[in-house]
């Protein structure tokens, strides 16, 4: 992990999200109906997630990035109540996922 | 697929699990707690602040002077933030030294690991790594687990999974929480020295400081940010409900970085070294759920919704460890009368209505609703920051008294509300 330090420039999400320890499963945790996705207006995951790993793909469909995820949960409650549903959400394996180690 | 039994199960080795564990382990009951991080606060987020009362009330012998606690905290600063400016109100009591400290700040991954392995002291098994996907009910009484299908089964389960409440929302006990009454924490961690913390937030050894704002960057919204001194690091965040998100107008992540860039902030962290990014949602309306038990099951702590947001006060563990203790006693109880029927459960809901947790409970319930008041995220603490800046300021174009800035600022029927909407304040929070 290279140092990050706290200077007047803004830090980048994936230069903050490399402070935190994960220790990622092979599979997707959580999983979409595409059908949903593509038809949502408002694609809310992909702002709200304080993480960022949800992308709008060109046809609409949501691509999502499970290495990252800090299990905040923000996405499902976003996506049930201002997305389209589309969102089936889940959580890493036992012993996967993120550790937490100051928080 | 194995099956053993045995006294009880715990789904969570946060505060309430772990309690519950030390207790009844000490009572020679067999536990067995299950985490599913990779070891006790893997995945807790937290302020986090522990509200020291309740120490001696869970070791009465004396065993948390051990406890990996971070600072005494002896000051708090309430701040009305706008983007350019920073109006503060800080209080400081030699009293809330006193041991056990008025409240300290603690580091989960530290604190929870020093919980469980009291728990484990007194005989409990804590099992991290280990996600427990379902609860198994036998003629509608659960009965244990489904670990990956795995089944575990115990006279009676406490789920203290936490916030998430995935279990509690799977088997009925609670609904997904609405978004007015969910709020998301994201926060960075900065490593600095000891000394460094001292100074800059002019507390001594082992004393500090925990900062409440409003106003920015969650301008206009509900939500606010906050700053807890550690030991040797600083914890700090932005707060939004999730019904706010939509009118951010910008990236979530990107708020915080707003907030610790604010000139009145980033002088506190300077030359920090990040050690950690983090996000949690946590419902904030107290008693999600008024069925915090069923047959063989106990709710403890986040899971069955026992949190206080007073704005400045936010209170969660002491009721996580308090209610995991009732939890313990009811079972304890029970077993000691060989009355483990479904219906007698209920006993859990009796010590729970007998406890701080419902008397605090009775004191603070308009709070939650008092809290939405929009005017409290931007009206005022703007309008805290202009008057103080007039006050202050002196360009030699104006003088005026504090009396003619404020009259400038507010007219009488102005005025009168604000002291009408600030009695309704002093009185729910």
């Amino acid at each position: 992990m290279s140092m990050i330090e706290a200077t007047k420039e803004r830090i980048s999400l994936d230069k903050r999200l490399s402070a935190t320890s994960f220790d990622p499963q092979a599979e997707p945790d959580k999983h979409f109906k595409p059908e949903l996705c593509k038809e949502c207006l408002t694609k809310i995951c992909t702002i709200a997630c304080p993480a960022k790993l949800f992308e709008e793909a060109e046809d609409g469909t949501i691509v999502y990035t499970h290495e990252g995820c800090l299990e905040c949960r923000t996405c499902d409650y976003v996506c049930q109540n201002f997305g389209n549903k589309g969102l089936i959400f889940g959580l890493p394996a036992g012993n996967f996922g993120v550790k937490y180690r100051f928080s | 697929m194995a099956s053993e039994k045995v006294d009880v199960i715990i789904v969570g080795a946060g505060p309430s699990g772990s309690v519950a564990a030390w207790e009844l382990a000490k009572k020679d009951l067999q536990v067995i707690v299950v985490e599913r991080g990779a070891y006790p606060g893997a995945k807790n987020v937290s302020g986090a602040r522990l509200y020291g009362y309740i120490l001696p009330m869970i070791f009465p012998d004396g065993e948390w002077k051990e406890a990996p606690l971070e600072r005494c905290i002896t000051k708090e600063k309430v701040i009305f933030m706008t983007e350019k400016g920073a109006m503060a109100i800080e209080f400081y009591h030699k009293d809330f030294k006193k041991e056990p400290c008025n409240s300290y700040t603690v580091i989960r991954a530290k604190f929870d690991k020093w919980l469980a392995s009291k728990a484990e002291e007194a005989g409990a098994l804590v099992a991290s790594g280990v996600n427990v996907d379902e609860l198994v009910i036998r003629d509608g009484r659960v009965v244990g687990i489904n670990a990956g299908g795995e089944i575990m089964e115990a006279d009676a389960v406490i789920l203290a999974e936490g916030a998430l409440g995935l279990l509690a929302e799977k088997h009925g006990f609670r609904e997904m929480p609405k978004p007015s009454e969910v709020a998301v924490g994201v926060k960075e961690v900065w490593s600095l020295s000891k000394d460094k913390i001292n100074d800059r937030f002019n507390v001594e050894d082992g004393e500090g400081a925990v900062l409440h704002l409003a106003g920015f960057p969650s301008k206009g919204l509900r939500g606010g940010a906050f700053l807890y001194t550690m030991e040797s690091v600083i914890s700090m965040g932005v707060i939004f409900h999730i019904d706010s998100i939509p009118e951010i107008g910008k990236e979530l992540n990107e708020t915080i970085e707003d907030f610790r860039l604010h000139p009145y902030i980033f002088p506190l962290v300077e030359g920090g070294q990040l050690v950690e990014y983090a996000a949690k949602t946590v419902p904030e309306a107290f008693l999600l759920t008024d069925k915090f038990y069923g047959p063989g099951v106990l709710l403890t702590g986040d899971a069955a919704g026992f949190l206080f947001n007073l704005g400045f006060t936010v209170r969660g563990i002491d009721l996580a460890m308090l209610s995991g203790k009732l939890a313990a006693e009811t079972i304890i109880e029970l077993k000691n009368r060989n009355s483990l029927e479904p219906g007698s459960f209920a006993l859990y809901e009796q010590k729970v209505k007998n406890s701080i947790i419902w008397r605090d409970y009775k004191v603070f319930k308009n709070a939650h609703k008092y809290l939405r008041d929009p005017k409290i995220y931007s009206e005022y603490p703007d309008l805290a920051v202009r008057l103080a800046k007039r006050i202050f300021e002196y360009d030699g174009t104006r003088a005026e008294t504090i009396y003619q800035a404020i009259r400038r600022e507010l007219s009488f029927i102005k005025l009168l509300k604000l002291g009408l909407n600030g009695l309704k304040g002093v009185k729910s929070i």
